[in-house]
């Protein structure tokens, strides 16, 4: 990952910016908490058509239709899409408003101490998704 | 009931809500609407057999919107909105017709900013219907 997002987020990290940790394809990511709104089963999805095939429709949530992302796609973690709804998706507030992308599953949320996270895990920002 | 029984009792609009009559749709799995007053007609299923059977003008465009919309399979035979715009006429094929209903002006958002190709000129924006989520479609940039 870029050493210098690397560097930043780890200082929001320990100003108590607790990132959530997820895997995708087998990967482990992580995005800031503040970027974070919510985590919630998705059970039915509107497949709006879309010239980009990553955007894979809207969602009504909370009231507020909110586009749906394969985000492993655009990462190259996953080709086969999200598979079987309904989709744990991972909702995050962008530049282009509360976009939800699905995910496998939550890994942490919150690290102890304002530790840094594992190497490993490859932490995005969404925030201009 | 018949599709104009159906139409004929939920175009009915609630008094004193600000509302655009749609034309709803199916198209693959997802409702789609149409302003009623680009609607000049609708074609059941059996109706056309060949071009010829349409009205001399619509014959001109016919636009298959599961083509257009990248969906695959779907029944043999389907009915068709005869519609008009500023870019003149044309016969919308489309799975199913629902119904007319009124959708208040409220329940409209715009197509969300992730969705910024071609879609944008074909889409007016999602409705929220009580539960559901319809795509209004943009009759002027669906036939530019």
């Amino acid at each position: 990952m870029r050493p210098a997002l690397r560097a930043s987020l780890d200082a929001r990290l320990a100003d108590g910016d607790a990132p959530l940790a997820f895997g995708l394809g087998g990967h482990p990511f992580a995005v800031p908490g503040h970027q974070v709104a919510e985590v919630a089963s998705v059970p039915t999805v509107v497949s709006v058509p879309s010239e980009d095939p990553t955007v894979l429709g809207v969602v009504l949530h909370r009231d507020q239709v909110v586009a749906v992302v394969d985000l492993g796609r655009r990462l190259g973690a996953r080709a086969g899409g999200p598979g079987a709804l309904p989709w744990l998706c991972l909702f995050v507030r962008t530049d282009l408003g509360t976009m939800a992308f699905p995910i496998d599953r939550v890994l942490t949320f919150g690290v102890a101490s304002g530790a840094p996270l594992p190497d490993d895990v490859e932490i995005l920002n969404l925030e201009s998704a | 009931m018949t599709v104009a029984e159906r139409i004929a009792i939920s175009s009915r609009a609630a008094p004193g809500h600000s509302s655009e009559r749609y034309v709803l749709f199916v198209v693959g799995d997802v409702e789609y609407a149409v302003e009623a007053a680009t609607v000049r007609r609708f074609l059941p299923p059996g109706d056309v057999s060949s071009p010829a059977d349409l009205p001399a003008e619509a014959s001109l465009r016919r636009i298959d919107l599961r083509r257009c919309f990248r969906v695959a399979g779907g029944p043999a035979a389907r009915p068709m909105l005869l519609v008009t715009g500023r870019h003149g006429m044309a016969a919308l094929l489309v799975d199913a017709i629902l119904s007319v209903a009124p959708i208040a002006t409220q329940a409209v958002q715009e197509l969300p900013p992730a969705f910024g190709g071609a879609e944008r000129h074909w889409f007016q924006g999602i409705a929220r219907l009580a539960d559901r989520v319809v795509v209004l479609i943009d009759v002027d940039g669906l036939l530019s």
